[in-house]
């Protein structure tokens, strides 16, 4: 285990045990931009300037300027939270005055609630969830706060493609203050093996404070099975996220039985699995890198391996992970040959280059050139 | 001179240092432990030689570099309409 994955797991050890816990003195001499960069990766960054202290004495050789250097990345968080907090009090406004409902969930709520300090857990957006039928007027009053739609994967569907498969929206804003914003109408895409209850989560929600005022979000169990799922799609491949699932489960009065029902319902049980294995491999340390993944050997879907997720390097493409993974927890050989089928050849009208390339006609044709280009680049990737 | 905060800045203590955000702007600041002291105290009512001895007290310099610190942070915030005037 290298010195670097060693202090990574001592920082995921403070978190959890929110600093209640003595290491002895590591003194290994650690690269220190290298640290700098794998905690940039995992989000940790402001966590490590929280407990310097401590961490310090672990690893009496690093530098206090590199802690220095964490704490100021921390502080730099809050001002970026100090943002979201005051955009999202607004937007929450004027969609109270529209009359939209929304749930807002991952990012904000789980820096707010979940950590001693919200900024000292980074996100990138702040997500919400709403109705179908809300989605030109939320679209309309994101325009009004200088949010444009970003253009990535799906801003080139029409609006009844987007409602059809669920695809997300992203907007940010284009000027000062930087802020942005997911839009979902699910929680999975329609194309998705997986699918979760929309109306499952939207009924099971509750209040929740951020500042002065209380938002709508979803209730504890749904929270943490919609952390252990996303997390699990990105291949846990994120320190931060397996912090966010183990600080659900910390939640006081925690209603454990009713996750399990969750976990049975969606059929995560496998991924639960899994979870379990890489949390207790991070902290009593993992068994050494199997042979499969060294760079020369090639397979289609390695296993989760703890050590891999701390040095940043899978074996393979996070986008080829995303798509690949499900194979790993859907139950029955058919339901594996029916996605994998579904992910070569999905449907004719959510092919995007239909859309963005205007003379491209949507004929058979096309459509198995463009099919038999992707599934190449992804065998290949 | 006395100064105070104005109302479009909101702002958080965090340890030693504060963070100030212009919520007009969407700019923050950041801003250590001399400015946090001061920034705390630009409540409308203290006058510049008050906040300037807190300087002195609080952090053992001399009346000159408190002084100096001062002005140099009070021109910053002017500077930034992060504060005005009162008389």
């Amino acid at each position: 285990m290298s010195g670097e994955s060693r202090f990574l797991r001592t920082v995921s050890t403070f978190v959890l045990r929110d600093g209640k816990t003595q290491f002895g003195a590591d003194e290994s001499i650690l690269d220190e931009e290298k640290l700098f960069r794998l905690g940039l990766y995992h989000q940790i960054l402001p966590l490590v300037g929280q407990y310097r202290a401590e961490l310090s004495k672990a690893f009496p050789n690093i530098s206090t300027d590199f802690f220095e250097k964490c704490r100021k990345y921390a502080v730099t968080n809050a001002g970026r939270v100090m943002l979201y907090e005051r955009f999202l009090a607004n937007l929450d406004s004027i969609l109270a005055q529209n009359g939209i409902e929304y749930r807002l969930f991952k990012g904000p709520v789980l820096a707010f609630e979940l950590y001693p300090y919200p900024h000292l857990r980074t996100f990138g957006d702040m997500d919400i969830l709403i109705r179908e039928e809300s989605l030109e007027k939320v679209h309309q009053i994101l325009k009004s706060l200088n949010c444009e739609l970003c253009d990535d994967l799906y801003t080139v569907f029409p609006n009844e493609i987007i409602k059809k498969y669920s695809f997300a929206r992203h907007y940010a804003t284009v000027i000062n203050p930087f802020v942005a914003v997911d839009v979902h109408l699910s929680l999975s895409g329609r194309l998705h093996p997986f699918q979760f209850d929309v109306d499952d989560f939207w009924i099971n929600s509750r209040n929740f404070r951020i500042g002065n005022r209380e938002y709508r979000t979803f209730d504890h169990p749904h929270q943490a099975i919609y952390s252990l799922y996303h997390a699990f799609k990105h291949y846990f491949f994120k320190l931060i996220w397996i912090m966010d699932c183990q600080r659900n489960f910390q939640l006081p009065d925690f209603d454990m039985d009713r996750f399990e029902h969750l976990l049975e319902r969606y059929n995560l049980s496998k991924i639960w699995e899994i979870y379990k294995q890489v949390v207790t491999d991070l902290q009593n340390g993992s068994p050494d890198l199997p042979a499969e993944s060294r760079p020369e050997h090639r397979i289609l879907i390695p296993k989760v391996n703890t050590e891999l997720i701390l040095q940043g390097s899978l074996p393979i493409s996070q986008a080829r992970a995303r798509m690949l993974l499900p194979l790993l927890y859907l139950p029955k050989l058919r339901q594996k040959a029916v996605y994998l089928w579904r992910q070569m050849f999905p449907p004719r009208d959510v092919v995007r280059d239909f859309y963005a390339t205007r003379e491209l006609q949507p004929t058979w044709r096309n459509y198995f050139s463009l099919r038999r280009k992707a599934v190449f680049e992804l065998l290949n990737d | 001179m006395i100064y105070k905060r104005t109302e479009q800045v909101e702002w958080r203590k965090f340890e030693n240092e504060s963070l100030l955000l212009n919520v007009a702007t969407g700019t923050y600041f950041r801003i250590n432990e001399v400015g946090s002291l001061i920034w705390e105290n630009l409540d409308g009512k203290k006058p510049a030689e008050e906040l300037i001895n807190l300087v002195v007290k609080h952090f053992d310099v001399t009346e000159a570099v408190a002084r100096q610190d001062y002005q140099k942070f009070i021109d910053q915030l002017v500077a930034d309409n992060l504060i005005s005037v009162v008389e």
